[in-house]
């Protein structure tokens, strides 16, 4: 799962703190979102494209990933 | 402020427990318990004194730092987020995963030696019937 957070925030000029205060959450699960590390709860990912404006589909993109699959 | 789900879920719970206080009283409850327990079985006022102010010194250093440490958030029972409760998650899984294999191994040295193993047994009994009633439980409400 590829996203775009890191790019959105910084079209804004938001720090990872800005856009981690506005969504609830700390600094380091903004960064752990934009390197990959962590994959947000649905909740979070629909905050994160309601805060920047986008369908939740436009922050987050699906990297071919079966679900299911053992 | 967007909030999400879990933070208003946490945000209802620290109603109902309050803010870090509540742990130090947790940890100078367990602390009495210890050193009550200790003073039985030594009959020495000063070490039972020391088993409080451990376990009450611990849980007041993280009281006092888990405003400022998510580190020491997740440790106060507390996470600060969604990420956060899942660090706690993981991590309580792993030292579930060992106490299950240090009782078992216990068990079983225990037993080849010929002491006594209902120790080990009780834990890793206590163990198995809690992961078999979470798997349960969570299969109903998950």
């Amino acid at each position: 799962m590829q996203n775009d957070v890191r790019k959105l925030r910084e079209d804004r000029s938001l720090s990872q703190g800005d856009l981690a205060r506005h969504l609830g959450v700390s600094r380091q699960t903004i960064n752990a979102i934009e390197t990959g590390r962590y994959l947000p709860s649905l909740p979070l990912a629909m905050a994160i494209g309601r805060y920047f404006g986008r369908a939740i589909e436009e922050v987050f993109r699906d990297d071919g990933h079966e679900l299911g699959a053992r | 402020m967007t909030g999400t789900n879990w933070e208003r879920d946490e945000m209802a719970s620290k109603g109902v427990f309050g803010s870090g206080w509540w742990l130090v009283l947790v940890g100078l409850a367990v602390g009495g318990v210890l050193g009550l327990a200790d003073l039985a079985a030594n009959g020495s006022p000063g070490r039972a004194l020391i088993d409080v102010a451990i376990v009450g010194g611990y849980t007041l250093v993280l009281a006092l730092l888990q405003s400022r440490s998510e580190t020491a958030g997740v440790l106060a029972g507390s996470p600060v987020d969604e990420r956060w409760a899942a660090i706690n998650l993981h991590a309580l899984a792993t030292a579930g995963l060992v106490a299950a294999m240090v009782s078992l191994g216990g068990l079983v040295l225990a037993e080849a030696t010929g002491r006594d193993w209902s120790g080990f047994a009780i834990v890793a009994g206590a163990i198995g019937i809690a992961y078999i009633g979470g798997v349960v439980w969570y299969r109903w409400r998950l």
